[in-house]
């Protein structure tokens, strides 16, 4: 698992964002046209795609000559600046959290919205923030209870009576 | 161009109601609460606050409304500065260098830069509207779609100052934006990109995209750190440093001069204000700076440059509604709104009748400016507190704040989707040094560009030379061309002086 990251996160992973680019690129280029073959929806979409599929086919190319040279380290070069700040947790769970919390936490939010409209926002809400809270580090169940339930109860409740926007919900 | 009959007369209409002076620092309080809050945005505010205005007369009305678009205005820089998250789009620019100010510890002078930048910009924006009101009107309505598609280009140029050394990849992702902003119904009428759901017919939610990939994809790198400040002593919330932080910007007054007449000058072109303003300002600091390299780093000069243009583009989008009776954005729509309730009809008419009363509505929001200032340092001290919140609890919350202010703003599941789908596209595009910004850029402008290039190729029947054919738009061609090439010839001129200073 650890050497599948490894590859994702180098050349590999590059690759594989340029290839999803150009998919994208290319189906809502040939949607565009299949909606209206005509220069004046095509105004746009065709130079910007045409430029897109330019640049993607460059950079390809750049990422696999370098491949072939064996030199993966450009990625790393310019990552911003997060280094972890002072402990308050103990080493394991730091050493989780460095390697696993950001992908994590992008596939928790991603479960999160998904799980929105089926549990009720009240309910996906609270176990959304629990979780959130254990990954970064909380193990007091008590904190973690009390302070999910009430910044997951409190934020629907306003949108949906001060607000007056229609949530589901599955108690409140 | 001043009439000084009707200013007196708005002097005395100020002074004779109490009203205006009581609903103004309420408003500026709403509107500092909903900017800083992630998610909820001005023009939320503005929309719940609506209906009370109807109790009022129009010139407290009025100004209880611009004082929440002037609170928000600078409010939205507070989680910009803090947390990444822009408050508005109008903030994208003062995250470039406020958050990385926060995140070295100067948060407190970040804001008071901020503080000070709003006041002054907000008070150039209603002094140039104040002299130049009826000008302004005669030449904004001169613009028309050529124009309006070289303004949005100039918006784009940005792109190629913000992605640095990885030029070529920011080129791709604005590329990508721009068609990610065309998607849904073409003002031809002609559905792109929808998959056949209706939900996709007014394209993607551009909100919840920008938030997701500006911010959400930030918020997941934080989850390795405890603090959003690193160094404990780094966290106190000073008075001290943030007033040092406002001082300290009128050692850059050019900037905020600059910052807010471009703020001004682009805020009256209806539907690009205040999200071009601020770019286009952040572009022209970096590029006229002896310490270009620092920005985007934590230099006070991005922060300056951004938020004079934003806080001063509010004064360019009231010429719009004023003298045209057009919205320029979401926030004078809805004061739009208020004119109707008021039974009272924006334009040229509405200017030239009723004079003392657009000289009231811009002398208090001079005096709103100069209450901001005092307001705005008072409620930072309790905003930059949040900086001593661990992140265990901040993080989850903002989340939470942010999507369900996405579905606020959709009404339905198609905001959170976006914005989940777009901080997970995020963060994987900064992994690999993709300037998220240049797809942001891209995806605000999109459809304005798209729009204003098909009316453009209609007018010349089928032609693009009709860019060359009228005046104004040959301008801004030629000073978009210089603009391009300027940066190339000086450097390539200095480095011969250089050499030839070495030879000698």
């Amino acid at each position: 698992m650890r050497q599948v990251m490894t590859h994702l996160s180098g050349t590999a992973g590059h690759l594989l964002l340029l290839a999803g680019f150009a998919a994208y690129a290319l189906w809502y280029a040939l949607d565009a046209w299949a909606a209206q073959a005509k220069t004046q929806n095509m105004l746009l979409i065709g130079p910007a795609a045409l430029l897109a599929g330019v640049v993607i086919t460059l950079l390809f190319a750049k990422e696999v000559l370098r491949w072939r040279a064996g030199d993966s380290t450009e990625t790393a070069e310019d990552a911003p600046d997060l280094e972890p700040a002072a402990a308050d947790t103990d080493d394991d769970t730091r050493t989780f959290r460095e390697a696993w919390g950001a992908p994590l936490s992008a596939a928790l939010l991603g479960v999160y919205v998904i799980a929105l409209p089926i549990v009720g926002f009240d309910v996906a809400t609270v176990v959304y923030i629990a979780l959130c809270m254990m990954l970064q580090g909380a193990r007091d169940w008590r904190i973690i209870l009390g302070f999910s339930l009430v910044a997951g109860l409190l934020p629907v409740w306003a949108i949906e009576k001060m607000l007056s926007v229609p949530v589901p919900t599955l108690f409140l | 161009m001043i009439d000084l009959a009707a200013a007196s007369d708005a002097i005395a209409l100020l002074a004779g109601n109490p009203m205006a002076w009581v609903v103004v620092p309420i408003g500026l309080l709403i509107g500092l609460a909903f900017g800083v809050l992630p998610g909820l945005s001005v023009p939320i505010a503005m929309a719940v606050f609506l209906p009370f205005t109807l109790y009022m007369d129009f010139l407290s009305a009025i100004l209880f409304l611009t004082a929440i678009f002037t609170g928000g205005g600078f409010g939205g820089s507070v989680p910009a500065i803090l947390m990444n998250v822009p408050g508005t789009t109008a903030a994208i620019a003062t995250c470039f260098d406020g958050y990385p100010m926060a995140r070295q510890g100067r948060h407190n002078e970040a804001l008071g830069l901020a503080l000070a930048a709003s006041t002054v910009g907000t008070i150039i924006g209603y002094t140039l509207l104040f002299v130049l009101l009826e000008p302004i009107s005669r030449l904004v309505l001169k613009l028309g779609a050529p124009e309006l598609f070289l303004v949005a280009v100039a918006g784009l140029f940005l792109i190629a100052a913000l992605s640095g050394k990885f030029f070529w990849r920011g080129v791709l992702a604005g590329a990508l934006g721009l068609m990610l902003g065309t998607m849904g119904m073409s003002s031809s009428g002609v559905m792109r990109g929808t998959m056949g759901s209706m939900y996709m017919l007014d394209g993607i939610e551009v909100t919840a995209a920008i938030i997701g990939l500006f911010a959400a994809s930030e918020i997941f790198a934080l989850v390795k750190s405890d603090y959003i400040v690193a160094d404990a002593s780094a966290r106190e919330v000073k008075l001290s440093r943030i007033a040092k932080g406002f001082t300290g910007a009128f050692k850059h007054w050019y900037l905020m001069v600059r910052g807010g007449l471009i703020g001004a000058g682009v805020g009256s072109v209806p539907g690009v204000g205040s999200t071009v303003a601020n770019l286009v300002s952040y572009s022209f600091a970096r590029t006229g700076s002896k310490t270009k390299d620092s920005f985007g780093r934590g230099n006070p000069e991005g922060v300056i440059a951004a938020e004079s243009a934003n806080s001063s583009s509010e004064g360019g989008s009231m010429v719009a509604l004023l003298a045209l009776g057009i919205p320029g954005g979401a926030g004078t729509a809805i004061m739009l709104g208020a004119f109707a309730m008021h039974n009272v009809t924006g334009g040229p008419r509405f200017v030239s009748d009723n004079k003392e009363i657009v000289y009231a509505i811009i002398g208090g929001n001079l005096v709103q400016a100069i209450l901001l200032a005092g307001m705005g340092l008072l409620f930072l001290r309790v905003a930059v507190t949040i900086v001593k919140v661990p992140l265990r609890y901040l993080l989850p919350v903002i989340t939470v704040l942010t999507v369900l202010g996405s579905y606020a703003l959709s009404q339905n599941m198609v905001g959170p989707i976006t914005l989940a789908g777009g901080a997970i596209l995020g963060l994987i595009m900064k992994h690999f040094n993709y300037p998220v910004v240049a797809m942001v850029i891209g995806i605000l402008l999109g459809r304005m560009m798209e729009g204003n290039l098909l009316r453009t190729w209609q007018l010349g029947r089928g032609d693009l030379t009709i860019f060359f054919e009228r005046p104004i738009s040959l301008g801004l061609l030629i000073a978009l061309c210089l603009a391009a090439i300027l940066p190339f010839v000086m450097k390539r001129v200095s480095t011969r002086l250089e050499q030839q200073r070495k030879q000698a």
